[in-house]
């Protein structure tokens, strides 16, 4: 693992990914952005982040997909989840044990709007 | 599909069979007070009218035992069931219970001809009634061994007095006394009677065989339907949660990015901004925010999901949650020129609530109370602790709702007291009636209350935790008044 602590950036809104991207700058992370659920599969086969940062509502593949996908092998099982979604946390548990019937094993839940110090107390919580 | 499960379609077919035999077992010792009553009666009847005499004494003492057994029955029948027991134990139980009551009435049957004149009484026929009521008890098969029974008590008697090893109880007045030792005469009516009895306890076995199964079928197919309309509401319910999802994420995404552009600007991670820049870019903020607050007030309604709630419950502190929810809407009340008084007793008995809904129920009661209430007013919260319950109570100076529109103020969308304008989508109440709901509790709104005519106190009720002290915040100290 190198000096900088890796994140993945998934969002399928360019402005929202612009908008964590320039807050997470300030920092010394290596970032990284995918547009969908598959991209996101993609860019962790390439490398594993130090933290996967997650919308959940994407075209393609959805969030909880990603990670379904994660938590059902051990290859992932290392890398923390922050879920940053509009979505309420309850409604979108729920959905997640709907379909799965397991818990949703995410690190952190993060709805949007987040302000900017807040959002990096969290990052810096999970990366550290 | 998880979920609750409703009961499944034998448990239906039990618990209708278990209700109909509870009816009729009701009915059954009903009859018995009756004839109980009528033995004295028929004493009488024949003494004095038909001149009919046999010693009445064991016959009164037959009518006495069996007026308390009845009694006994009575108790019996109204006994609690032991909490738990499945409808098919219930069920069991009662079949056994009417048994041994049809078992008592034949004994009883048998001695009251025994001592009315044996084979030579004609109200042997009673037999017949006994089998009868057997086989709306009970089950074909036991309803047949009650007529076996019958048989075997009558032929019993018949044959003690015949063979001369019971005493025979003459009527005197009513036949020769013969009858019981002319051999053909007794065979006759065994024939008869046992001949009808076994009979008419096989037909009717039939007949009320055929009813239980019909009843049966028709409690299959009320649980199949009932499990079709369960699943019919859980897909419903799935499609709404999947639709809110996507109504918010579209809804809020948008503002979120708003939002957030403005704050990332505000705290300077694009750059220097000048005062005046400053100040507009936080009046917009404001705004977003209060626009982001009404959309998560519509989901909140359409959202809050009872199940959800019963798992956040935990022993909750009420004085605790008040002074939250007054530090929530200070800055509302302040604009308004609304003072918000806090009378919640500190050492308040806990509730087992969700913290986090308790503290939005109060604050949305609190912002109605602020909403309505003219400057100079006053919004006041208190609770009480009552028997199973810890009353909430929130109070307001304001210009009342009227009686007309008590009735739908808890309902979605409703808003009362629209004289004039007041902002806000009026789903606060709502939300306030759905968490107190979920909670196992009630809320109930009176208005006018003070006796100058004018305010509304909404009273919430919360199930109590039963006498569990919990912490004092000793950091808190008591604040009589904020503004």
């Amino acid at each position: 693992m190198g000096a900088e602590p890796y994140i993945l950036v998934v969002d399928d809104d360019p402005d929202i990914l612009e908008g964590i991207i320039t807050i997470l700058e300030t920092q010394p992370y290596r970032l990284a952005t995918a547009r969908d659920g598959k991209q996101c599969m993609e860019a962790l086969h390439r490398e594993k982040p130090d933290l996967l940062i997650l919308d959940l509502l994407m075209p393609r593949m959805d969030g909880w997909s990603v990670i379904r996908e994660m938590r059902s092998g051990d290859e992932y099982a290392g890398v923390p989840i922050m879920v940053l979604t509009t979505v309420v946390e309850d409604a979108s548990r729920r959905r997640y044990e709907l379909e799965t019937g397991l818990a949703m094993d995410v690190q952190d839940y993060v709805q949007k709007p987040v302000a900017p110090a807040e959002l990096l107390r969290r990052v810096n919580a999970l990366v550290k | 599909m998880s979920g609750t499960n409703g009961p499944s379609a034998p448990m239906l077919e039990e618990m209708a069979e278990q209700a109909e035999l509870s009816r009729r077992l009701r009915q059954y010792i009903f009859l018995r007070w009756i004839a109980a009553g009528a033995i004295p009666a028929g004493i009488l009847a024949s003494q004095g009218i038909f001149a009919i005499r046999f010693p009445a004494a064991p016959v009164l003492g037959l009518a006495l035992a069996l007026a308390l057994l009845n009694a006994a029955f009575f108790f019996w029948s109204r006994r609690e069931q032991p909490p738990g027991l499945p409808p098919g134990r219930r069920v069991g139980r009662q079949k056994a219970f009417a048994y041994a009551q049809i078992v008592t009435d034949l004994v009883a049957l048998t001695v009251l001809l025994h001592f009315t004149g044996g084979v030579e009484n004609p109200f042997f026929i009673l037999y017949l009634v006994h089998a009868g009521v057997a086989t709306l008890l009970l089950d074909g098969r036991d309803a047949i061994w009650v007529a076996v029974l019958a048989v075997t008590l009558f032929a019993g008697l018949a044959a003690g007095e015949f063979s001369g090893r019971l005493p025979h109880v003459h009527l005197e007045g009513f036949s020769s006394g013969a009858l019981h030792g002319d051999g053909a005469y007794v065979a006759a009516v065994l024939i008869a009677v046992s001949g009808t009895l076994l009979l008419l306890s096989v037909v009717a076995a039939g007949i009320a065989g055929e009813g239980r199964r019909c009843r049966r079928e028709q409690a299959a197919v009320r649980a199949r339907e009932l499990a079709e309309a369960r699943e019919r509401l859980e897909e419903l319910a799935r499609m709404r949660t999947y639709f809110l999802d996507l109504a918010s994420h579209d809804l809020k995404t948008p503002l979120a990015v708003g939002i957030n552009y403005v704050q990332t600007i505000l705290d300077g991670f694009v750059g220097d901004i000048s005062p005046k820049q400053r100040r507009w870019l936080e009046r917009t903020l404001a705004r977003l925010e209060e626009l982001l607050q009404l959309i998560n007030d519509f989901l909140d309604v359409s959202l809050l999901d009872a199940q959800r709630i019963v798992q956040e419950m935990e022993p909750t502190s009420l004085p605790q949650i008040a002074w939250q929810a007054i530090d929530d809407v200070a800055v509302r009340a302040k604009e308004k020129g609304v003072a918000v008084e806090n009378h919640v007793p500190a050492d308040l008995p806990a509730v087992i609530g969700s913290p986090k809904r308790l503290r939005r129920l109060l604050v949305n009661l609190l912002d109605n109370g602020i909403k309505f209430t003219p400057p100079g007013g006053t919004v006041s919260l208190a609770a009480e602790a009552e028997a199973e319950h810890i009353r909430v109570d929130v109070a307001d100076t304001g210009v009342g709702i009227p009686s007309g529109h008590q009735p739908h103020l808890f309902e979605d969308y409703f808003r009362a007291r629209l004289r004039q304008f007041v902002p806000g989508a009026g789903l606060g109440l709502a939300t306030a009636r759905n968490i107190v709901k979920a909670h196992g509790g009630r809320i109930q709104v009176e208005s006018p209350y003070c006796p100058e005519h004018c305010g509304s106190k909404f009273s919430c009720y919360l199930p109590k935790e039963a006498a569990l002290p919990f912490p004092q915040d000793s950091e808190r100290q008591p604040r009589a008044e904020r503004a």
